[in-house]
């Protein structure tokens, strides 16, 4: 008995010593500067100066803003919009390519590449070609004759955050194709043999076999989508900044405009900043673990 | 042995000397200094170096920073208290200054030093009696516009308001690929520029905007939801209305629109007085331009133009080397740098000496408008972000001017009251 | 023969969708090279393909901008990051996946919870922490950030790995009178690969472009990264398109070809190393 205790503990030491160097690193530059971020949170702060503490005052404010429950909003409907599509689109492609020859390698490979460039330039690109005089979306339609179908995109309020759901399907289309491929390679053939020896065709085939099968890796896609849908911020910001009047102003958007100013606000407003990014933590933390519930009886152990 | 111990004590005295002598020795002053003034990054390093071989003793580091990453670097630079000898604060001039970041010229810099400035520019930097920015340039803003389409369409220059939206109506009609004036409002600020002295233009009265900023004065009611904020508001939705401007202008950005022009598209380009600099840099060959004043509300009015200077610098409040960074600061203005520096990027300078002195024709007409000059940038708090918002949403059609000077007013109150 | 002829044209449906897919993706990043070499007036008004081809937009870049001194910055901080992250992740990952310890699962929950902190507010008190360890302004500093930054979702995507190969391995090798080292080391890390490879993509496509941190924390010229210097193409008040296309081309082909190699790798491994069942 002493002797499986001993080796229990010995497990147990080198399970510790193989997570201490990961976890100081994440414990100085992760954990440390969030807990002051939540301190920041329930004081008032203008970057320089004393900090005041407030308590929940900064909260307080929040809910009577009307700008923030509009960016909840607009990151509410961006969550969803991109979770689905960012799920489904790339499992189908996936699918579609997931035999191993040349052609479907170069697709996988091709698609994957606007994930490499950098928001920034993803932004900037973007926005020339959403551009509603000479960008490349308009020209292209108008030579084609279809000048009715020309619109405002960036400058529209209705069509604005379409656009930028849409770009953003663009950039992480090739992401979650790769980690879906990644997770067919696990569903072996036989099971597919199986199925077509039943006379299932493919439409049935992917129905019933493969997507049951991939409830695992679904489940990890759908978390990252969410996650990052909450978060979004580069990608707005790069496109439209928030506006035009926040139609597309999302919370991380608003956070950076009262930290940073676009271009003055006056005095920075670092605690009610902080609240707020506190707040995308909260939400997509709820958000997740309601996805986890849901999906409770799944093999993905814990 | 006895040779090495000579040797090693004869190294430790050497060494025990020059120590002490590096000690007693004066140590030399670094200043440095961080702007975002892109179109002195040439300019700039030669006023350094100038000062650099003239001054062993106070060593002048700069560096020209792109303004997307600016304010970023600055803001958390003041947080780490290690923000620059010289700055420039930007927007933030009034926080950072009442915030104790930042010095009070009036207590450094007397009197006579002072005076070399155009007037309007110093007020601009003043709050309670408190100076914390000096002017760098000046500014106005006008229409630029293309001399070429003007003349071939045979084109007046407009004096009001109701005469552009004419201009514009025949630019249309005798050529719908040209936009009359394209404006790029994605970014908010041009629109925010471009609105505010209309107030002005209103009223005739430049401190109501002030007032409206600052809210100092307990005598005196302002709101923005107010008769001649939606008045003025009335003007930018009639100018929209009267397709003075390429549709879709909440999504085109400002150096869009600038192609534009460039390109011939565009007839007209409201701007300020950094342009004929940018336009020098990018403007293909042959581009014939002028710029005419900005139109007056009616005929016989004063044609109020924005005059605020957005390039000013601040000197840290928490910095080792005050004295010497306003030693600095003199020689940038002195005349015989500051000129050259001033021409050489074909900016409007802030000193009356040297606007006297300007021969750039372009600069010299629109330095002339200084006289007509109205407020159009926002410190208070909140006042700017409601302002662009607004505008933003009025120049989109999604408010009305009504609606408009409501939400500016609901967002200050908003913020002010928090 | 008909059933031949079923299947022959639901492919040519799959890969005309396919292509469609492919030249949208495409066509941006092929207009954005496309206008890398144009004169800066064609870019928005004139025809998609170029009068003459000229290369002062990189020309400009790379003298003007010292693009090479960033390059070599951000190419240190990703290598060395890359290299802390994995190094760490790996075993982290290794040690959720496979050996009990008490508050395993609180720890992991921990790591997962993390990734929902927005970047922007962790910014300043990063700022002001990097400053009190003087580690401000300098390339480790900025390393240290990317490690912690990245170390939650490598171990998640590292357990992810490690879970599907078989306990057996492990339980075996101790059995054979392996340290758990060893059977870490020679016996499970080797079937890895894949696991590795992708989290080094992941994460160097992320370091890579980062731009908010590497802005924030680097102050001096000569230190700054790639992504800083060449957003500084985008000017307040005009945008030197052209550049900026060079710009962003000079970026993105490390990466681009980086993936590629790697991409190869890691199919390889998921493909011969996957074990079915």
């Amino acid at each position: 008995m002493r002797k499986r205790r001993s080796l229990e503990k010995s497990q147990h030491i080198f399970g510790y010593l193989m997570i201490i160097p990961a976890l100081l690193f994440f414990v100085i530059f992760v954990i440390y500067p969030s807990l002051d971020a939540i301190g920041l949170s329930l004081s008032f702060w203008h970057g320089y100066g004393e900090r005041v503490f407030v308590g929940l005052q900064n909260y307080i404010n929040l809910l009577h803003d009307p700008v923030f429950w509009l960016a909840l909003k607009n990151n509410i409907i961006f969550v969803i919009a991109t979770t689905i599509l960012q799920t489904l689109i790339p499992m189908v492609l996936a699918v579609m390519l997931v035999r191993n020859n040349f052609l479907n390698t170069f697709f996988r490979v091709s698609f994957f590449v606007p994930n490499i460039i950098s928001f920034i330039i993803t932004g900037s690109l973007w926005a020339m070609i959403f551009e509603p005089n000479f960008g490349l979306l308009n020209t292209i339609l108008q030579n084609l004759g279809l000048e009715t179908w020309k619109q405002l995109w960036l400058a529209d309020p209705k069509w604005a955050f379409p656009c930028i759901v849409f770009v953003s399907l663009w950039q992480s289309m090739g992401f979650y194709l790769i980690i879906f491929y990644a997770g067919l390679q696990r569903i072996p053939d036989e099971v597919y043999e199986a199925a077509s020896v039943d006379g299932a065709d493919s439409l049935r085939r992917f129905l019933f076999i493969t997507v049951p099968l991939l409830r695992p890796v679904t489940t990890v896609v759908v978390i990252i989508n969410v996650i990052g849908g909450f978060k979004v911020f580069d990608l707005i910001w790069a496109m439209t900044t928030g506006g035009p009047n926040h139609a597309t102003e999302v919370m991380a958007t608003y956070l950076y405009t009262l930290a940073f100013g676009s271009v003055g606000t006056g005095t920075p407003r670092m605690g009610y900043a902080a609240a707020i990014g506190i707040m995308i933590l909260i939400f997509s933390v709820l958000a997740s673990v309601i996805q986890l519930r849901i999906r409770e009886a799944d093999t993905l152990e814990y | 042995m006895a040779r090495k111990v000579k040797v090693t004590i004869a190294t430790l005295i050497l060494s025990g000397l020059l120590l002490v002598a590096a000690a007693g020795a004066q140590e030399a002053v670094t200043i440095t200094m961080w702007t975002w003034f892109d179109d002195f990054q040439t300019a700039f390093p030669k006023i350094v170096d100038k000062w650099n071989s003239e001054h062993p003793e106070i060593r002048v580091e700069q560096q020209v920073f792109s303004l997307n990453e600016y304010l970023q670097k600055l803001q958390a630079a003041v947080a780490g208290e290690s923000e620059p000898d010289i700055l420039a604060p930007h927007v933030m001039v009034r926080s950072l200054g009442e915030g104790g970041v930042t010095i009070d010229f009036n207590e450094w810099l007397d009197e006579e030093f002072l005076s070399r400035f155009a007037p309007g520019t110093i007020r601009q930097f003043t709050w309670d009696g408190h100076l914390y920015s000096l002017p760098w340039t000046a500014q106005t803003f006008g229409i630029f516009y293309n001399k070429d389409i003007f003349e071939k369409m045979g084109l007046n220059i407009p004096e009001t308001w109701d005469d552009l939206i004419e201009v514009s109506h025949t630019i249309r009609g005798m050529d719908s690929s040209i936009q009359p004036l394209p404006f790029g409002n994605r970014d908010k600020w041009l629109g925010c520029d471009f609105f505010l002295p209309l107030i002005t233009q209103v009223t005739d009265d430049p401190t109501l905007l002030i007032e409206l900023d600052r809210r100092t004065d307990p005598e005196r009611e302002v709101s923005w939801n107010s008769e001649p904020v939606i008045e003025a508001l009335k003007l930018v939705k009639k100018l929209v209305e009267g397709e003075v401007f390429a549709p879709g202008i909440n999504g085109i950005a400002n150096e869009q629109a600038l192609t534009m022009f460039y390109m011939g598209k565009g007839a007209m380009f409201y701007s300020g007085s950094w342009l004929p600099v940018t336009i020098d840099r990018e403007a293909p060959q042959g581009f014939n331009w002028d710029v005419f004043e900005t139109p007056a509300y009616a005929p016989g009015k004063r044609h109020w133009t924005g005059n605020e200077s957005g390039a000013n610098l601040a000197v840290s409040a928490r910095s080792k080397h005050i004295e010497e960074a306003l030693e600095f600061l003199k020689f940038m203005y002195s005349p015989e740098v500051y000129s050259p520096a001033m021409v050489e990027a074909r900016g409007m300078p802030a000193t009356m000496e040297a606007l006297q002195g300007l021969e750039d024709p372009a600069i010299k007409k629109m330095a002339s408008w200084l006289e007509d000059g109205a407020p159009h940038i926002l410190y208070g708090e909140g006042s700017w972000d409601a302002v662009a918002n607004a505008v933003q949403g009025l120049m989109g059609g999604q408010l009305t001017p009504e609606e408009a000077a409501a939400q500016i007013e609901s967002d200050v109150q908003r913020v002010i009251g928090r | 023969m008909n059933i031949k002829l079923k299947i022959k044209a639901g492919d040519i449906v799959r890969y005309i969708f396919l292509f469609i897919v492919f030249v949208v993706t495409i066509f941006p990043l092929v207009w954005m090279v496309i206008n890398s070499f144009k004169n800066r007036s064609e870019i928005f008004i004139g025809p998609l393909w170029p009068e003459k081809f000229m290369l002062d937009n990189y020309k400009f870049v790379i003298e003007n901008l010292d693009i090479g001194k960033s390059f070599m910055n951000t190419t240190i901080v990703t290598a060395v990051s890359i290299f802390l992250i994995l190094v760490v992740s790996v075993m982290a990952g290794y040690a959720f996946a496979k050996i009990k310890f008490p508050g395993r699962n609180a720890i992991f929950l921990a790591l997962i919870a993390s990734l929902t902190i927005p970047p922007q507010v962790t910014l300043i008190p990063l700022f002001l922490m990097l400053k009190e360890m003087s580690l401000l302004d300098s390339l480790t500093g900025l390393i240290a950030s990317y490690t912690g930054l990245g170390v939650a979702f490598s171990i998640f995507l590292m357990r992810a790995f490690f879970v599907t190969i078989p306990d057996a391995l492990r339980e075996s090798a101790i059995i054979d009178g392996a340290s758990e080292f060893t059977a870490f080391w020679k016996v499970v890390l080797p079937l890895a690969k894949p696991g590795i490879a992708t989290v080094a993509i992941f994460q160097f496509v992320s370091i890579w472009n980062e731009f908010m941190y590497a802005a924030t924390f680097i102050l001096s010229p000569e230190k700054r990264t790639l992504q800083p210097t060449i957003r500084s193409l985008v000017g307040r008040y005009s945008t030197d398109w052209g550049s900026l296309c060079a710009g962003m081309v000079i970026a993105v082909i490390p990466i681009l070809v980086t993936f590629i190699i790697l991409q190869k790798q890691f199919i390889k491994g998921l493909t011969a190393g996957a074990i079915k069942g």
